[in-house]
């Protein structure tokens, strides 16, 4: 999937309204290709553990309900206990009663390394079939859009 | 003197969707049981009214994330039915070869992440992982490797963008094949090693005589067409299969749920049905296997639903490789065909079993009307007939024991109810 790549931005969406966040993220992504960074659409979380071994930094973008109000979009890093704690409160989409958190569980019951793990939630609203992106859910697409650019930019500037 | 207790299961894990189960119980009796179901899924068919008929393919994809090949072979083939278009034999065994991919990527995921946890008494996949990391390595890698056959011939992994009415856009080459063919070898010895693993566990009992129906093709395991077969009734073709099957809204969900026209019985579909109806059409390595197991038909034991869904996987992996050692790029790659006012119906094998569409076109390639009946709808009515009697075998249990086990019973059906809708919240009242 990734095989030239050292970095995996992974969106995880439906077509189901706002639960395309992921997916409308890694759409605005392919536009900005950038060296060694792998944009991957998945509709089940379970999809990376295909590929997590593969790389050395993954991004995993995904719609989320019950996030602070005021926020839009919420960064995580697996490997900070206490974000990863946060992680576990937040209520993500998932098929097959496998979220982001089981997934990533999963990953370390197999004794696969998850510490090079960033999770970006984006705020949903509305999560109805065939639906479009919710207003909120554009913004915090957008907002997701533009930190990520700057993150990998930023990776990249100081690996060169 | 009556007694009223309540059983509530928050959520059923590891389904596709929510929903809820209501049982009621009058002294010793299970009186009722309803799988209540909240979602619209018809919401479809009236979107693909007035849409032109290249795009009905990738809509119906996007019903289901999990089984989206099954959608878009059942319609192109049911499109091609109502044009009158004859695909060539290397069109039909490409298309073989993607829904392997599926079958593969759908049951692994459901035998490993999903089913066999319940037979280890694991709480989750996570749980299963830690306790059998080298068993679940290889679940996933095989899952993997059915993944990325599903790239090369659908264009991507999620909701294949390569199928069209009358083939497919573009074939893929044999080079492209041939590099899956050493990772496809490891999985074919994988997939029947998991199988022995799987097949020499213990499992819960559970069967009642129902009527087993799958596609059945005098000369292979059936993916995409073939008669409908009937443990218990004669065969029809696929053309009458409204005249024979009907669909009933219930009050208590909004899926509707499908049933014999004639006597309102109920039928199952699925890996076991077509694992009873097919087995001779497994190929050699798949044949050998079952022998070697002793596994007897029919099989009846819904917990033995998983046995059969690993068979499968074996069957879609050997079969993957005879496609792609010979295999032939179709030349065109798709046949080209005229609009005309139609009607069209096809039915193929989904992983979680039959599905069915029909469709009325019109003479500018616009559909008019469509009809599309997946499994999981088909199923539910079964489903509720095995819980009620599963329950009544239960009921001298504690509730929370009960609804343990309903749980299980119901991760054997795979229902997938993002086809038809969501699922699960247990409600169990004694009267």
């Amino acid at each position: 999937m990734c095989r030239t790549s050292t970095t995996l931005v992974m969106g995880i969406g439906s077509h189901h309204g706002d639960d395309g966040i992921g997916w409308a993220v890694i759409d605005q992504l392919i536009e900005r290709p950038m060296d060694g960074v792998c944009f991957v659409k998945a509709q089940v979380p379970l999809d990376l553990l295909d590929t997590i071994d593969e790389v050395s930094e993954v991004h995993l973008v995904d719609a989320a309900v019950g996030l602070d109000p005021s926020e839009s979009l919420l960064r995580l890093n697996y490997s900070i206990p206490f974000e990863r704690a946060a992680l576990g409160s937040i209520s993500m989409m998932g098929t097959h009663g496998m979220s982001v958190t089981e997934v990533l569980r999963i990953a370390e019951s197999l004794g696969v390394y998850t510490g090079h793990v960033t999770i970006w939630l984006c705020k949903g609203q509305s999560y109805q079939p065939f639906e479009e992106l919710s207003e909120v859910a554009r913004q915090s697409v957008s907002r997701c859009v533009s930190e990520l650019v700057k993150e990998l930019r930023s990776a990249r500037t100081v690996a060169r | 003197m009556s007694e009223t207790r309540k059983i509530t299961v928050s959520a059923l894990t590891r389904v596709e969707g929510e929903g809820a189960l209501n049982v009621c119980v009058e002294g010793e009796r299970v009186v009722d049981v309803k799988l209540t179901i909240y979602e619209p899924p018809r919401f479809f068919e009236a979107l693909l009214r007035g849409r032109a008929i290249e795009e009905v393919p990738d809509i119906t994809a996007r019903i289901c994330g999990i089984c989206p090949v099954a959608y878009q072979m059942t319609s192109v083939h049911a499109l091609e039915n109502a044009l009158g278009v004859q695909i060539t034999p290397a069109i039909r065994q490409l298309r073989r070869l993607l829904y392997c991919g599926e079958w593969i990527e759908s049951h692994v995921l459901h035998i490993y992440m999903l089913n066999a946890p319940d037979l280890f008494d694991c709480h989750s996949g996570i749980e299963l992982a830690a306790r059998f990391p080298t068993e679940v390595n290889r679940g996933l890698r095989m899952k993997k490797i059915g993944n990325r056959l599903l790239e090369v011939l659908g264009g991507r992994a999620i909701h294949p963008v390569n199928v069209r009415v009358g083939g497919f856009y573009r074939a893929p080459t044999r080079d492209e094949l041939n590099l899956l063919l050493p990772d496809l070898r490891w999985a074919l010895q994988a997939s029947i090693e998991s199988t022995r693993w799987i097949a020499g566990l213990e499992f819960p009992e559970y069967g009642q005589e129902c009527e087993f129906i799958a596609l059945q093709h005098p000369d292979e395991y059936p993916f995409n067409e073939g008669m409908i077969a009937s443990t218990m009734n004669s065969p029809l073709v696929v053309g009458d299969y409204e005249s024979h099957f009907a669909e009933q809204h219930v009050k208590h969900s909004t899926a509707l749920q499908s049933v014999h026209r004639d006597t309102c019985e109920t039928y199952l579909l699925g890996p076991m049905a077509r694992f009873n109806l097919n087995r001779d059409q497994l190929y050699p390595a798949a044949k050998q296997l079952v022998n070697e197991l002793g596994i007897k038909i029919p099989l009846v034991n819904r917990f033995h639903a998983i046995i059969a869904r690993c068979v499968e996987v074996v069957h879609a992996f050997e079969e993957a490789i005879e496609k792609i050692e010979n295999y032939v790029p179709p030349s065109p790659a798709y046949i080209q065909y005229a609009y005309r006012d139609g009607y069209g119906v096809a039915a193929t094998e989904a992983p979680r079993g039959m599905i069915f569409h029909s469709y009325e076109i019109t003479a500018k390639g616009e559909v008019s009307k469509a009809n599309i009946v997946p499994p999981t709808s088909q199923n539910q009515r079964q489903i509720e007939s095995d819980l009620k009697d599963y329950i009544q075998r239960l009921l001298p249990n504690k509730d929370e024991v009960i609804a343990a086990n309903c749980e299980k019973l119901i991760r054997t059906y795979d229902p997938c109810i993002s086809c038809s809708t969501h699922f699960l919240k247990l409600t169990m009242q004694r009267l």
